[in-house]
């Protein structure tokens, strides 16, 4: 059975007649990277705000590390808001001091712990500047350090790397990748699919505040496979046709797409491919793309649009 | 409660190390004593004016022989009629022309005379000149008319002055009433402004952090009740810290002001235009003052600190529950107003405290939680109030600041992760009697 670090369980919560999340269950499981995905207020920052202990759930429970959540675990997190906040007209090392203080690290410790990682950012010259002087990329990685330099269990970034130019989203990436390695379970909220399937190991899916789905990233595109397999061929492409209990699609000079039909095994397509007068390069299951899945799930392709462009 | 700590010192400090707080601080005391010199100035160093003045010839020369020319007002009598001194005169500053009353009214009770000037304006200076040396003429005139020596008429001369003394079991003690109206006065004002200034502070300091986003961080490891506890008790404390400090510079003040003001005084009694007996008279006065301040009962300051904290947090948590609902500082004036109208009240109907500080209103306001902090420290500089309507004024002040910071807490916790939208008013009751 799977560890799972956080489990939310069935949780409700309604802001002045609007329902914000409605009865929505999360299993996130420990040392993962776990990807929210939804396109805004879909209810992400809601679900949250109730994990950092800001807001609580009109029903349902949170159970963090086999226990009820309460603020005490609020020590062992790291939360970095989607909407970037630092103090501007103080001096950045005094700020991650303070913020690591109210993390529960003593003053001293903190503030070696803010130099060493200032240092390793590259930002070590910038300590004793205040925020205002730092560019958005600087105060960022600033944000970055005064959430992690505690060594949280739980990790939550909302859109980590928004904003960011490629060097610093990947620095970013890299440090996230390295806290996974340690140990720490990591949830990870945006709207943008493709740093999903880069970075994360499991997925959910808020829309209207319903998780619509949950699972890992590869069981989400098995889930939603549909027999269909891509071929790569040196050849006539004409000869394809003389496959049995296949649909074609999508076929070019050097490749196709082929969906089973009923009964019809890859094995089989296999062995006929071969008797061909064809030259295989590549014959394989194709996984479909989250893009896709989302499609067909959230149904209206302007949601999606909606999703990816916010 | 650690967390609380780290949140008041980093808040306490912030305000303590700013250049504002240090200027304020220095500043206010040397602006008050910079006004209170210009004013006093301006009473020592009345300025000579140069100035002619043209008597018109009248038919019995009875006022015209009072008026003696003198610190540089000259009076001098011209037979020429009045439209011809016009014309001399037009051209010509500070020179004036007098028409005298006409004497055979001298009986009446209220008579006029009049200035004839072309350029600028008569100074009072010049009026009180003329006026009194006519005003004397005609005594004088009156006086001997109705056979009255000047010897009878010093007899019926009559000047009354009051003393109060207050007697204490330690003995009797010279008061000053006026002094203690000014102090009661001073303290009222200094309740306001610092409650006001250091309110507005804390406001501006919550609504920076709801700004800045940075306050869902700090929420997220500490429980918002506490931020907002932490930080109002870290505001509260850094006014009172500048109490302090003013206290501070008044007593170095006051000590070089009794050493020095003597000295001053005494140096000041060459000048021309005082003489010998009014600058006795201020000496006199002065050391009046320093001892009436010397006697005064400083003891009630210490009740300051209590009033002030126990109105900071009545009203200052309401500042910050209005600054965790704004997002700009122009919406600032318009939530905050109606705290601030609140505070203001006794600053309206303090003279009426001062004039009868034992008055059923005064000590109704003196209890009242709202006004408590301003018009308790009036009555206390006036008057002896009884033990039992302080202890009384406290705990209501104390069980007030409770419920509004329990009021504040509601608002701030909901208000912070508010965003873009500005509750009203029946939103933010709503909130309060939502269950947390």
């Amino acid at each position: 059975m799977t560890d799972f670090f956080l489990k939310i369980n069935s949780v409700v919560k309604q802001f002045d007649g609007h329902l914000a999340v409605k009865n929505a269950s999360l299993n996130i499981p420990r040392a993962k990277i776990y990807g929210l995905l939804g396109p805004n207020g879909a209810g992400k920052t809601t679900i949250i705000r109730m994990i950092t202990g800001i807001i609580a759930p009109d029903k349902g429970e949170i159970r963090f590390d086999n226990e009820p959540l309460s603020r005490l675990h609020s020590k062992r997190m790291g939360y970095m808001p989607e909407e970037r906040g630092l103090y501007k007209k103080t001096k950045v090392i005094d700020q991650i001091t303070y913020l690591l203080q109210l993390k529960g690290m003593k003053e001293k410790a903190a503030h070696q712990t803010a130099m060493s990682w200032l240092e390793r950012l590259g930002l070590a010259d910038w300590a004793q500047k205040l925020t205002t002087d730092l560019s958005k990329g600087m105060q960022q990685k600033v944000q970055f350090i005064s959430t992690v330099a505690h060594e949280p269990d739980l990790l939550i970034l909302d859109e980590p790397v928004s904003g960011l130019d490629p060097v610093n989203a990947k620095i970013m990436e890299n440090e996230i990748l390295r806290m996974k390695e340690k140990g720490t379970t990591i949830i990870f909220s945006t709207h943008r699919l493709e740093q999903v399937e880069e970075l994360c190991d499991n997925l959910a899916l808020i829309h209207r505040g319903e998780v619509l789905i949950e699972n890992t990233i590869t069981n989400v595109r098995k889930q939603f496979q549909k027999n269909q397999y891509r071929v790569e061929f040196v050849g006539e492409k004409s000869q394809l046709q003389h496959l049995e209990g296949v649909i074609l699609s999508d076929v070019t000079e050097n490749h196709a797409f082929l969906e089973l039909k009923e009964n019809q095994t890859g094995k089989n397509v296999m062995r006929q491919l071969t008797d061909l007068p064809l030259e295989i390069l590549k014959f394989e299951l194709h996984l479909p793309r989250l893009n896709d899945i989302f499609i067909e799930l959230v149904g209206d392709p302007k949601e999606l649009n909606k999703m990816i462009e916010n | 409660m650690s967390l609380f700590w780290i949140i008041f010192k980093r808040e306490y400090l912030n305000i303590v190390k700013k250049r504002a707080f240090l200027l304020t601080t220095f500043l206010l005391p040397l602006g008050f004593l910079f006004i209170f010199g210009i004013e006093l100035a301006s009473i020592l160093l009345k300025e000579k004016e140069e100035a002619t003045i043209w008597i018109l010839q009248e038919e019995m020369p009875i006022l015209s022989a009072a008026m003696t020319s003198g610190n540089g007002i000259s009076y001098k009598i011209s037979d020429k009629s009045l439209d011809l001194l016009k014309k001399e005169i037009e051209n010509k500053k500070n020179e004036y022309i007098l028409k005298l009353p006409d004497t055979s009214l001298l009986q009446k009770q209220h008579l006029s005379l009049t200035i004839y000037h072309a350029s600028g304006n008569v100074s009072a200076q010049i009026q009180s000149d003329i006026e009194k040396k006519i005003t004397a003429a005609i005594h004088n005139y009156k006086r001997e008319k109705s056979g009255i020596s000047k010897q009878q008429l010093e007899t019926l001369n009559f000047k009354l002055t009051t003393n109060t003394i207050k007697f204490t079991d330690k003995g009797s003690q010279e008061s000053n009433t006026a002094l203690a109206s000014m102090i009661g006065y001073i303290m009222n004002f200094l309740m306001y402004l610092l409650l006001g200034i250091y309110g507005a502070i804390l406001m501006q300091s919550v609504m920076e952090e709801k700004n800045n986003r940075i306050v869902e961080i700090i929420i997220a490891s500490v429980d918002p009740y506490y931020l907002m506890m932490g930080k109002t008790v870290a505001v509260a404390l850094a006014g009172l810290t500048q109490f302090l400090l003013w206290c501070i510079c008044s007593i170095i003040v006051m000590g070089g002001a009794t050493l020095l003001l003597p000295l001053l005084l005494g140096s000041h009694v060459p000048q021309p235009n005082i003489s010998q007996v009014d600058a006795a008279a201020t000496q006199n006065m002065a050391n009046e003052v320093l001892q009436s301040l010397q006697h005064f009962n400083w003891s009630i300051l210490w009740f300051f600190p209590f009033y002030f904290l126990g109105g900071f947090f009545l009203y200052g948590s309401l500042y910050a529950a209005v600054g965790s609902i704004i997002d700009n500082p122009q919406d600032a004036q318009q939530f905050s107003l109606p705290i601030t109208f609140i505070m203001m009240m006794p600053l309206l109907f303090g003279t009426a405290l001062l004039n009868s500080p034992n008055g059923v209103f005064a000590t109704f306001c003196s209890i009242f939680p709202l006004f408590s902090p301003m018009c308790m420290m009036i009555r206390l500089s006036l008057t002896e109030v009884p033990w039992y309507e302080v202890v009384l004024s406290i705990i209501l002040l104390i069980s007030s600041f409770f419920g509004s910071i329990w009021v504040s807490a509601k608002i701030y916790r909901i208000g912070i992760l508010m965003y873009g939208k500005k509750p009203s008013f029946k939103e933010l009751f709503r909130w309060l009697i939502r269950s947390s």
